[in-house]
């Protein structure tokens, strides 16, 4: 048994912030305190934040996307070399580091767990086997439908919901997901056609559907399923100014059911100004703040060199000519998605990118509910995750963020109401938005994301530092499922193997009929060969299966906070 | 025959080239494996392929119990100064194996596939491409361009699964055209014929015309270039390994496979011509961060198609072990000079007497295994069909590592 003692408890799900208080761990779990005279391991952590292990909700860190943008990065990749060390594996790469150096990072940071957001079906066996080589973190996946030919087909000949949430039900246990990701609705199986742009109420060729009759179908067969996660949702035109329209009218068209916007500051641009390219932040929080169905991320841009990686062709095509190095890959995948990987340099000195930055900072600050926005730079669309620590203190420290704001080029200051935003973020709401928010949103809170009894012990324990990007850089402990596995940013226990997130729903299993004679008629494939085993997932470690209870409400908090 | 006794199974993935046909029917019996239906030649000849009734492994020649050809071959990685790893035709389970195996000894790993697939990752680290997979080279495309006929023993059973399958979700007539190459047999595939010499410079050209670069080009080549420009879902495929003056004809391919987008589609597809060494470059992509070859002399990845080609690292003795993988029996090793440590498929004769030779399991027939396709996103379980004591490649190189001198490091 081991006791952490003297710290701060920043625990929101359980309304605790800040409290001093001591944090029993025995057997990998979190547990009460047991009865005076239990031999325990006293670790004295006076002087600390304690909080749930970070959860990152939207990272590409697994498939065949991030095997391509390492494949373009190569520059980064001979520049950032490491070598094996005592029980280490080596590895390469800055913002697309190789797997093992991508859990070492994490833990680092004490972050704990993470979700690759986009993962074709096609592609689920091998974003699995990526996933089980990233140590110390737990990991999901969310399945991309949306542009699937067999989805679209049911949809255009009007199949009916229930084979729709019979199918969908189907690719969630298929390919051993947690969640269903939509990208660019129809986008993607449009641009196959030569298609080059889709807004929310125009036909994508060749079914003729439209982007919010996806989106229905799939929220509705989530709802069906009860899968706790909504619809995950990359919407229409992508980093298109003007695209705030589409925005806000995809959160009108959902008319009340659960949604999660995904990377939102790509999708919260205005077209006004002197080069037709504004924030509409405000606006958009607007409508979210008075929208309590609607949860998001951000998806911060951070300057610097990255890569972009998406399943949307569409918006990546048009990206292409802003390629730095000028490189690109597209990729129509399987009849079921696509991919696009275009590296981009963010440039403080540029008007765009400047303004993308304080639009991200905008919806973070102006978004009310800490419970619904999470912490997310898409790693690595908008910047690496290793650039978190650099905005969690532009989030809490209001003279830091001012600072950064005045070295931007003076018209894209013009049209940012960011130093009139005071807002600073606590401590708590830090541990809001990248533990228990996220946790909720996933419909993970049973298992991950606070520090009560009967949770995952997985711990981490902050130096308080003024110097908020300091104190985050590094975790001073970090304990994964009760293993201490870093002390002071250094990774003493590499081995650990994160467990696997996922949901089993029920469906009908008669669809299958239907789903085999598609494989077998247009894909050449047999289900034996396609559907991942339950067996092989389980080779790669623990594998955590959520009950299908349905998305759950999203409230500040569960109770009250206890001050200090 | 004594079909009553044998055991018919469906669905069987095989292993023996980078489609991973998943529809065969295999029958069997005790541990003799035939193809029933669906193979094509190579499949029928690989399953059936018998296991010889001396499966030692050998020492210089001599059986010894598999404890002691791990040992010496741990012995002799432990004493090499640059092993070479290469091959690599294993699963995913077995290629882990190596890269651990690679990195702790300060080795190279190289599939040593030839000068075409190294090209073809230059083209697309430098400038890009954009590219599909089986099923959208079999649903999509109005038109389909073969550059050379290497295609076919790539990928035997392309014809029937990608350019003329029974069923495809777009109808549009399909146009199938081969450059170059011998004149195929089907005739629903147009000839355009082209010495081998001259397929780099006619794609050249050809990429110029649908550039509309002012080049002077015969007729034919203009004719295939409107054929092009008006088609609206192009595929360009080609089999990598077999490809004269890769590097010119992957250059000028990738780049028509991004510009040809700027109206309609256009996808590309290069055929590799076994699952291993595209398993093993999206295992070193991952973990590793960088693709074959990759080198951990210094103890980090470093990925450098010069210094680490295998090629060169045998012939000039650069390298002063080689550790061959082969568990479906696919390619010779190449004949070396250093000490060699064989792992290959049991029944295949080495062409020289090594200093370690261990037969080893097939994955897909004697064991399950993960072997990804030529696409690169498709990861097919191929599973396990009979019982046979031979241990997998991965078994033989855990062995290895356990018996290395200095386990903890």
């Amino acid at each position: 048994m081991i006791r952490l003692t003297g710290g701060r408890i920043f625990d929101p799900l359980n309304g605790i912030d800040g409290a001093v208080r001591d944090l029993w761990i025995a057997d990998g779990r979190i547990v009460p305190e047991p009865p005076p005279g239990t031999p325990a391991e006293t670790i004295d952590v006076s002087g600390c934040a304690v909080m749930p292990g970070g959860i990152d909700l939207h990272s590409h860190i697994g498939g065949g996307k991030v095997a391509i943008a390492r494949l373009l990065m190569a520059e980064e990749h001979r520049a950032r070399r490491e070598s094996r060390g005592p029980g280490r594996r080596a590895g390469t790469g800055e913002v697309t580091p190789s797997s093992f150096l991508t859990g070492y990072r994490y833990a680092r940071l004490g972050y704990t767990a993470a979700f690759e957001p986009a993962m074709p079906p096609a592609n689920a066996r091998a974003a699995h086997h990526e996933m089980a080589d990233i140590p110390l973190v737990d990991r999901g996946a969310y399945v991309l439908l949306g542009n699937d030919d067999f989805f679209l087909r049911l949809l255009a000949e009007g199949a009916g919901a229930e084979a729709i949430a019979d199918y969908v039900g189907w690719t969630l246990r298929a390919t051993g997901a947690l969640a269903v990701k939509i990208v660019n609705p129809g986008g993607i199986a449009a641009f196959k056609y030569g298609q080059r742009r889709l807004d929310l109420d125009e036909r994508a060729a060749p079914y003729g559907v439209t982007p919010r009759a996806v989106l229905l179908a799939l929220s509705d067969a989530l709802e069906r399923l009860a899968v706790p996660h909504p619809i995950h949702v990359h919407g229409c035109n992508l980093g298109v100014p003007g695209n705030a329209a589409s925005t806000l009218a995809t959160i009108r068209a959902m008319e009340g059911r659960r949604i999660h916007l995904t990377h939102l500051q790509f999708h919260a641009y205005g077209s006004e100004g002197p080069r037709r390219f504004s924030s509409a932040a405000p606006a958009i929080a607007e409508l979210v703040n008075a929208c309590p169905n609607v949860s998001l991320d951000v998806g911060q841009v951070m300057f610097g060199q990255t890569v972009t990686a998406s399943a949307d062709t569409m918006a990546q095509f048009r990206n292409a000519a802003h390629a730095h190095p000028r490189r690109w890959v597209g990729m129509d995948i399987e009849c079921e998605a696509g991919c696009g990987v275009v590296p981009f340099r963010y440039r403080d000195k540029s008007f765009v990118n400047a303004l993308q930055w304080a639009i991200g900072l905008e919806l973070f600050l102006l978004v009310e509910d800490p419970w619904r926005i999470a912490l997310t730079t898409d790693h690595p669309n908008g910047a690496a995750f290793t650039r978190y620590p650099e905005l969690v203190r532009l989030l809490m420290d209001k003279d830091f963020r001012d600072a950064a704001f005045a070295r931007l080029p003076r018209a894209a200051r013009a049209l940012s109401i960011l130093p009139s935003i005071r807002r600073e973020y606590s401590l708590f709401e830090i541990a809001i938005l990248t533990r228990a928010g996220p946790a909720r949103l996933l419909g993970l809170e049973r298992e991950l994301g606070h520090l009560g009894p009967g949770a995952r012990a997985d711990v981490a324990v902050y130096r308080d530092d003024p110097d908020r990007e300091r104190m985050f850089a590094r975790a001073h402990l970090l304990f994964k499922g009760g293993r201490l596995v870093v002390r002071d940013g250094e990774v003493l226990e590499p081995e650990p193997r994160g467990a696997v997130h996922l949901v089993r729903p029920e469906f009908d299993p008669a669809i299958e009929t239907r789903i085999r004679a598609f494989f077998e008629s247009y894909r050449d494939q047999r289900l034996s060969s396609f559907v991942l085993g339950e067996d092989e997932l389980a080779e790669a470690g623990e594998v955590v299966v959520h009950p299908c209870r349905g998305a759950p409400p999203l409230p500040r908090a569960r109770e009250e906070a206890t001050a200090p | 025959m004594q079909a009553s006794r044998a055991r018919l199974e469906r669905e069987v993935v095989c292993p023996f080239c980078a489609l991973l046909c998943d529809d065969l029917e295999v029958a069997v019996e005790g541990e003799r494996l035939a193809v029933r239906d669906k193979g094509c030649a190579r499949a029928r000849e690989a399953f059936a392929r018998p296991l010889p009734e001396d499966r030692r492994p050998r020492l210089r020649g001599e059986p010894v119990p598999l404890e002691a050809a791990a040992g010496r071959a741990a012995e002799l990685l432990g004493s090499a100064g640059l092993p070479l790893f290469a091959g690599l035709e294993a699963d995913l389970a077995g290629l882990r194996a190596v890269v651990a195996l690679a990195e702790r000894t300060g080795g190279v790993v190289d599939p040593m596939t030839g000068e075409g697939a190294r090209a073809q990752l230059r083209a697309v680290q430098r400038s890009g491409w954009v590219a599909g997979t089986l099923a959208e080279a079999r649903n999509r495309p109005d038109l389909v361009l073969l550059v050379g006929d290497g295609w076919r023993a790539a990928a035997p059973r392309l014809f029937e699964r990608v350019l003329a399958p029974a069923a495809r979700l777009d109808e549009r007539p399909r146009r199938l055209l081969q450059l170059g190459g011998a004149p195929p047999r089907e005739p629903e595939i147009e000839h355009l014929p082209c010495p081998e010499a001259a397929l780099a410079e006619q794609v050249a050209l050809l990429r110029a015309l649908l550039r509309d670069r002012p080049v002077a080009a015969p007729e034919s080549l203009r004719a295939l270039a409107d054929a092009i420009r008006t088609a609206s879902y192009r595929l360009l495929l080609w089999a990598t390994e077999s490809l004269p003056a890769p590097a010119v004809l992957v250059h000028h391919l990738a780049a028509l496979s991004r510009e040809l987008n700027a109206r309609g589609r256009a996808v590309a597809l290069p055929l590799a011509s076994s699952p291993g060494p595209v398993t093993a470059r999206q295992l070193l992509l991952w973990q590793t961060g960088v693709p074959d070859p990759v080198g951990f002399a210094d103890g980090a990845p470093e990925q450098d198609p010069v210094r680490w080609a295998g090629e060169r690292l045998s012939a000039e003795k650069a390298a002063d072990l080689l550790v061959w993988i082969d568990a479906s029996g696919f390619r010779p090793p190449p004949v070396v000079s250093v000490p060699a440590v064989l792992l290959i498929r049991a029944g295949i004769d080495p062409p020289f007497v090594p200093e370690v030779l261990i037969p080893i399991a097939t994955p897909g027939l004697d064991h399950p295994g993960d072997l990804y396709r030529t696409d690169t996103v498709v990861a097919l379980r191929a599973r396990g069909l009979r019982r046979t004591a031979l241990p997998s490649a991965a078994e033989v190189l855990a062995a290895i590592a356990g018996a290395l001198p200095d386990p903890a490091r």
